[in-house]
C-alpha cells in the first residue's frame, strides 16, 4: 500500500518535472540553480544537503514551491460538463449574444474584426495612457444584455431537463441535479467564520489577543508583513482568510495569484514605441476570430462598444462611486484593446488570453462584466501593468464562472442553487414570504452574485470579501453572504408586501402604469361598462372580500415537507388540536360513508364551519370541483385548514 | 425590535437615535428652505415659525445672523435659543482675514518661543531656498491686493514664472477667480480694474496666493477635499470633524501648460463651476467619499503616509481654528459648521485653501443628499443637550453616543480637566 502511494507520488513528481520544463520561468530558474551549484557553498560530498540549504537561502526554494502551487491551480480546467442539456443552453445563450452583437455592429457600421487603420493605430499608441480624454459618441450603442436577461436564461434551465415536475413554480433551480453543500458543510469549510474568530474588517479595532499590539489591525499588519516577505503563496492564502490590511493587499494578492509583471510587458508599458513596433512584428495576426468586442452591462443599460474604451467610458459615467479611478480603468481598457486588437499589443498577454479562452465567444463573454470586477482593483494598483496582470488571473480563476452556464461546483448555476437551498433550509419563513408575494428569491440577489458584490458593497468591505474568496479559494461565500444579508434584513423584508394592481372585477393583473386615474377609468369603461353606475360602497365590499381571500392551498402545504412542518409548528403555536392538513382523498377514506350522516346530525362544529363568514370562496369551490369531492366533512376539514392559513397569512 | 436594538441599529447606520418627543416644545426658524434641514427638524418633532416669532433654533443665513447680533437690532436671545453662526465668522471665512489671522497666530507663537513656530529652510521647486514654518506651513503663501502688492512683487521675483491664483475676498463658489503667471498680466488686470467700466472691481480687494501646481492627481484629475468641521465654542475651543467628507473632482484632465491657464474646468474644483462643464456627470457629480480616498491611498501609497496625511489635515484644522479663536466673539448661543477646502499635493501634504461658513446644503447626487442629511442630523445631536431642547447653560460636552459621524478634534475644556491623559491622546493624534 505504501509502495503504491510512493509510486503515485513519484509519478506526479515526474510529471511535474516535465511540466516545469515547459514553463516560461524554467530557463531563468535553471540558470540560477546552475550559478548556485558553481558557488563555493556547495560541496561535492554532501551535494544534496548543501544545495537545498543554498536554495533556501537564496529564496529559490520558495520560488519553486510557488511555481508548483500555481501550476497545480491552473490544472484540472478541462472537465466535461455532465449535463448535456446545460451545454445546449450555454451554446444557445452564446449564439444569442453573437447575434445581438453582430446586428449592433452592422447598425454601427463597424467591423469588430477589422484591424485599426494605420493612422488610428499610431494615434492610439501615442497616447494610450491618456485615453480618458478620448471622446466618442456613445448614444448609438445599445444594450446587448443585462443581468436580468442572463437570469432569465438561467431560470429556464430546468426546461432543458427531462422531468420538470408539475404544480411547482418553474423558476426554481431545485430541479437541477447538482450537488451543493449544506450549511453544516459550509461551516466546516469556513471554520474561521463559523467560530466567530476576529476578522479584519468586521471588528478591526478590538483588542488583540497577541501581546504587544494595541488592536487586531496592528497585529495583522505586523503578521502580514512577515507573510509578504516570506512570499510563499499557500501561507499567504491562509493569511488572507482573515482579511488583509489595505496597505498590504496589493502585494499579497499579486503574490497569491502569481501575478508577476513580466519584463516584456513593462517594456510595453514604458511606451517605448520601438519595442512596441518590434513586438508587433512578432505577434502574427490573432485576428482570425470573427467577433471582437466586449459588451459590458451597467446598472440598467448595457452598452456595447467596439473598443473597450467606449465602454469604460459609459460605464464610468454610470457608476457613481468609482469614477475617480477612470484613468486607471482607461489604461486597463486600452490594454485590453491592445490585446484584442492584437495590433500594438505585447504578445505575451495576447497569446495567453487567446489560449486560455478556447472559443471566441468566451473571449466576448469573459470581458462582459469585467469592468465590475476590475474597478475594485483600482484601489490597489496605480500601475496599469500590475493591475492588468493581477486582475486577469483573478478573473480567469474566479469571476468568469459567474458569467458562464456550467455545472462547475462554483459556477453561477451551482451558486444560485446553493443560495436557494440555504435560504429554504435556514430561513424558511423568508422563503415562504417570498413565495407568497410571488417574488423569486433569486431575483433579489442575482446581481450581487453575478457581480460578486462589486458595486453593491462599499469598496472597503468588498475587498475584505474578496480576500476571503482568495483565501478559501471558493466562491461559495457569495451565496452565503447573500443569505446572511437577507436573514439580517428579515424584518424589513417581511414588511415588504408586493401587491399587484388587480382589477377586483375581472381579477386581471394590470400594469403599474395603469395606476393613473385616467387609465383606471378607461379600464372600467371598456371592460366593465355595466358597473359604471355603482357607488363606492360596492367596490369597498369587493375589496374587503378580496382581502379576506385565503392564499394558501392544501396541496401546496402538503406537497412540500417543509411547508408541512411549518404548518404543524403554526398549529402548535395556535394551540390547535390538529397538526396537519388532510388531503381530500384521505378525508374520504377516513370518513368512509359516515360523514353524510354526521353532517345531517348537525355537529355544531360543522355548522359553524360552513357559515359564509368564514369566507367560502372560489378556491374552495375550485378544489371541490377538481377533486370531485362530495364529502362534506372533507370540506369542513379543508376549511379549518384554510382558516388557519388565514391566520398564518396575517401573521406572516 | 425593541428600543435598545433600534438604538444600536440606528447607530450602525451613522444616524443618532432620537428619542421621540412627546410634546412639541421646540420651534425652529430657517432662512434656507432646504429639505435636508426641514426634514431633520421635523423628524425631531419641531415646529416651524417665522423669524419674528418665538424661535428656539434658527438656521440663518450669515446676513440674518449679523443683523440679529448688530447693535441696531437690539435683539436679545434667551437661554433656550441657538443660532448656526458666530457673529464674526468672517474672521475665518473671508480669505484675506483668514490669512491675516494665521500670520498673526504664527507671529505670536514665535514671540512666545513656542516649539510650534519652529522655522526651517526649504528648497522650493525653482531651486530657491526659503524659510518656512515647519509645523504651521499649511496655507500657500498669500498676499492681499492691493495692500501687499510690493511684498508680492518681492516674493514673485524670488521665483519668476511661477503661477499664482487671484481670488476676490468676498465672493464664493469660484466666481472671479483666475490664474496668472506673469507680472505684466497682473498689472494689466489692475489697470483694467481701475477703469470706470468696472467700478465694482476696484473697490474689492483680492488675495493672491501661490498656486499649488503639483496637486495629487487621481485618474489624471485634480481634486480637493471638502471636510465639515463643527465648532460649538471658541473659548474654550471645542471642535468636531465630520468623517464623511468628500473629494470634488475636476471634469477635465489636469494640465499645467500655459494654454490651459484660463480653462477653469482644469483648475477649479468647485461644483458650481464644474457642473457647467460638458463632461459633468450628474450621477456621481464628480464626488468621491473621503473613506474611499483613504482606501485608495492606503492601497497604493501605503499605510504610514496615509495616516500622516490625515493627521496633518486634523492638525491644520485645529490650528486654523486656534488662530482665529482670540478674535472670535464667543457667543454661547452660537455654533457653526465650517466647510474646509483642502488640497493635497503630490507629496501628500495638505494645504488649506479656504473655509466656508455656510457650506452648501444643496444636494447634487443621491449620496450627497444622504451625507448632508446625516451631517445636519449629527450637528443637531452634538449641539443639543441630551433632552433635545436648546439650552445654552449646558456644558457642551456631548456624550460619545451622540457624536454620530463626528469625531472629537479638540476640546480644550476636557484637555484642561485631565491634563496628563489628554496630552498623551493629543500627541498620538498629531505627531
Amino acid at each position: 500500500m505504501n509502495n503504491f502511494k510512493d509510486d503515485a507520488i513519484h509519478q506526479t513528481a515526474l510529471k511535474l518535472a516535465e511540466e516545469i520544463k515547459n514553463l516560461s520561468i524554467y530557463k531563468t530558474f535553471y540558470s540560477d540553480v546552475q550559478k548556485l551549484v558553481s558557488s563555493p557553498n556547495i560541496t561535492k560530498d554532501d551535494f544534496r544537503q548543501t544545495l537545498q540549504q543554498a536554495m533556501k537561502e537564496k529564496g529559490l526554494d520558495i520560488k519553486l514551491r510557488n511555481t508548483v502551487y500555481h501550476w497545480v491551480r491552473t490544472q484540472n480546467k478541462q472537465h466535461k460538463d455532465p449535463l448535456s442539456s446545460l451545454v445546449k443552453a450555454s451554446t444557445q445563450w452564446e449564439k444569442r449574444i453573437h447575434k445581438s452583437l453582430n446586428s449592433m455592429c452592422s447598425d454601427l457600421e463597424t467591423s469588430l474584426a477589422k484591424i485599426r487603420s494605420q493612422t488610428e493605430q499610431e494615434e492610439m499608441s501615442e497616447k494610450w495612457n491618456e485615453l480618458s480624454t478620448f471622446s466618442l459618441d456613445l448614444s448609438k450603442y445599445r444594450p446587448v444584455y443585462a443581468p436580468k436577461d442572463f437570469l432569465e436564461v438561467l431560470l429556464t434551465l430546468s426546461g432543458y431537463l427531462p422531468f420538470p415536475k408539475e404544480n411547482e413554480p418553474k423558476w426554481e433551480f431545485a430541479h437541477l441535479p447538482l450537488q451543493v453543500k449544506t450549511l453544516e458543510q459550509l461551516r466546516k469549510q469556513f471554520p474561521e467564520f463559523a467560530k466567530g474568530e476576529p476578522l479584519l474588517g468586521v471588528n478591526s479595532l478590538i483588542a488583540s489577543c497577541a501581546a504587544g499590539f494595541a488592536s487586531l489591525e496592528s497585529e495583522r499588519v505586523e503578521l502580514g508583513e512577515r507573510v509578504a516577505a516570506l512570499g510563499y503563496a499557500p501561507v499567504i492564502q491562509e493569511y488572507l482568510k482573515k482579511g488583509s490590511p489595505q496597505c498590504l493587499r496589493a502585494r499579497l494578492w499579486a503574490q497569491v495569484l502569481g501575478a508577476e509583471v513580466k519584463a516584456q510587458v513593462m517594456l510595453c508599458f514604458s511606451r517605448d514605441s520601438e519595442v512596441m513596433h518590434h513586438l508587433k512584428g512578432s505577434i502574427g495576426n490573432p485576428l482570425i476570430v470573427p467577433i471582437k468586442g466586449r459588451p459590458v452591462s451597467t446598472n440598467n443599460n448595457v452598452v456595447f462598444p467596439p473598443s473597450e474604451i467606449n465602454y469604460t467610458r459609459s460605464y464610468t459615467t454610470h457608476c457613481a462611486h468609482l469614477f475617480a479611478i477612470n484613468q486607471c480603468l482607461w489604461t486597463l481598457a486600452a490594454f485590453f484593446d491592445f490585446n484584442d486588437g492584437g495590433v500594438q499589443s505585447c504578445h505575451v498577454a495576447a497569446v495567453e488570453v487567446l489560449s486560455e479562452s478556447k472559443m471566441t465567444s468566451h473571449r466576448v463573454k469573459t470581458k462582459m462584466h469585467w469592468i465590475h470586477c476590475a474597478t475594485p482593483f483600482c484601489y490597489l494598483y496605480d500601475e496599469p501593468a500590475q493591475l492588468y496582470y493581477t486582475f486577469r488571473i483573478f478573473y480567469l480563476r474566479y469571476w468568469h464562472r459567474l458569467h458562464f452556464i456550467s455545472t462547475h461546483p462554483q459556477g453561477i448555476v451551482a451558486l444560485c442553487l446553493l443560495y436557494e437551498r440555504l435560504l429554504e433550509a435556514n430561513e424558511p419563513l423568508l422563503w415562504i414570504h417570498f413565495r407568497n408575494i410571488n417574488i423569486n428569491p433569486i431575483r433579489v440577489v442575482f446581481k450581487w452574485l453575478m457581480r460578486a458584490f462589486s458595486g453593491h458593497l462599499p469598496p472597503e468591505q468588498l475587498l475584505f470579501l474578496w480576500d476571503a474568496v482568495l483565501g478559501y479559494d471558493s466562491l461559495e461565500l457569495l451565496p452565503l453572504l447573500a443569505v446572511a444579508i437577507l436573514s439580517f434584513r428579515k424584518e424589513n423584508i417581511f414588511q415588504a408586501d408586493k401587491r399587484l394592481l388587480t382589477c377586483l372585477l375581472c381579477n386581471k393583473v394590470l400594469s403599474n402604469d395603469s395606476m393613473k386615474p385616467s387609465k383606471l377609468e378607461d379600464h372600467l369603461r371598456r371592460c366593465h361598462s355595466d358597473k359604471i353606475g355603482k357607488d363606492l360602497k360596492y367596490f369597498q365590499t369587493l375589496k374587503e372580500k378580496y382581502e379576506k381571500r385565503p392564499t394558501v392551498h392544501v396541496n401546496e402545504i402538503r406537497s412540500n415537507p417543509l411547508n408541512t412542518r411549518l404548518f404543524a409548528q403554526l398549529c402548535n403555536e395556535n394551540d390547535e388540536d390538529f397538526q396537519r392538513l388532510l388531503l381530500h382523498t384521505e378525508v374520504r377514506w377516513v370518513s368512509k360513508g359516515a360523514c353524510l350522516s354526521r353532517f345531517y346530525l348537525g355537529e355544531p362544529q360543522s355548522r359553524s364551519g360552513s357559515k359564509p363568514a368564514l369566507g367560502l370562496d372560489r378556491d374552495e369551490i375550485k378544489v371541490e370541483k377538481r377533486d370531485g369531492i362530495h364529502d362534506a366533512h372533507s370540506v369542513i376539514s379543508y376549511k379549518r385548514g384554510v382558516e388557519n392559513e388565514c391566520k398564518d397569512g396575517t401573521k406572516i | 425590535m425593541n428600543q435598545e436594538t433600534k438604538k444600536i441599529a440606528s447607530n450602525l447606520y451613522g444616524r443618532v437615535y432620537v428619542p421621540p418627543v412627546e410634546k412639541c416644545r421646540v420651534t425652529f426658524c430657517t432662512d434656507l428652505e432646504k429639505s435636508v434641514l426641514i426634514s431633520n427638524f421635523e423628524r425631531r418633532g419641531w415646529s416651524q415659525v417665522g423669524p419674528d416669532d418665538e424661535w428656539n433654533f434658527y438656521w440663518a443665513s450669515t446676513q440674518t445672523c449679523r443683523n440679529l447680533f448688530s447693535v441696531d437690532s437690539g435683539y436679545r436671545m434667551n437661554d433656550n435659543q441657538m443660532i448656526n453662526h458666530f457673529p464674526n465668522h468672517y474672521e475665518l471665512s473671508r480669505k484675506d482675514l483668514l490669512v491675516k489671522n494665521i500670520k498673526r497666530y504664527r507671529k505670536e507663537l514665535e514671540r512666545e518661543g513656542s516649539p510650534l513656530a519652529e522655522k526651517a529652510e526649504v528648497v522650493l521647486a525653482g531651486g530657491q531656498v526659503a524659510t518656512r514654518y515647519v509645523h504651521l506651513d499649511f496655507v500657500p503663501v498669500t498676499f492681499v491686493l492691493p495692500a501687499d502688492y510690493n511684498m508680492f512683487v518681492e516674493e514673485y521675483r524670488k521665483s519668476p514664472q511661477s503661477t499664482w491664483i487671484m481670488k476676490p475676498c468676498g465672493k464664493s463658489q469660484g466666481t472671479g477667480i483666475f490664474l496668472i503667471n506673469k507680472l505684466s498680466k497682473l498689472k494689466k488686470w489692475s489697470r483694467e480694474a481701475k477703469t470706470p467700466f468696472h467700478p465694482q472691481l476696484s473697490k474689492e480687494s483680492y488675495v493672491i496666493s501661490r498656486y499649488i501646481d503639483n496637486p495629487l492627481l487621481i485618474g489624471g484629475k485634480k481634486f480637493d477635499l471638502r471636510l465639515y468641521v463643527l465648532v460649538t465654542s471658541f473659548r474654550p475651543l471645542k471642535a468636531y470633524l465630520f468623517q464623511l467628507g468628500f473629494c470634488r473632482f475636476c471634469t477635465v484632465k489636469y494640465d499645467t501648460s500655459v494654454t490651459e491657464l484660463d480653462n477653469m474646468y482644469v483648475h477649479l474644483t468647485n461644483v458650481s463651476v464644474q457642473k457647467h462643464g460638458g463632461d459633468y456627470n450628474s450621477l456621481h457629480g464628480g464626488k468621491m467619499s473621503v473613506q474611499n480616498l483613504r482606501l485608495y491611498l492606503e492601497g497604493t501609497r501605503g499605510r504610514a503616509v496615509t495616516e500622516r496625511l490625515f493627521a496633518a489635515m486634523q492638525w491644520l484644522i485645529v490650528h486654523s481654528l486656534k488662530a482665529v479663536a482670540p478674535v472670535m466673539a464667543n457667543d454661547r448661543h452660537c455654533f457653526e459648521c465650517y466647510g474646509y477646502d483642502i488640497i493635497i499635493d503630490n507629496t501628500l501634504k495638505p494645504w488649506l485653501v479656504e473655509v466656508n461658513a455656510s457650506p452648501s446644503l444643496t444636494s447634487t447626487t443621491v449620496n450627497d443628499r444622504i451625507l448632508k442629511h446625516k451631517l445636519i442630523d449629527n450637528i443637531l445631536s452634538v449641539i443639543l443637550p441630551p433632552d433635545g431642547v436648546p439650552d445654552v447653560r449646558w456644558n457642551k460636552i456631548p456624550v460619545a453616543d451622540s457624536l454620530g459621524n463626528f469625531e472629537l478634534l479638540i476640546d480644550e475644556e476636557l484637555l484642561e480637566k485631565d491634563e496628563p491623559n489628554a496630552r498623551g491622546v493629543k500627541s498620538n493624534r498629531f505627531k
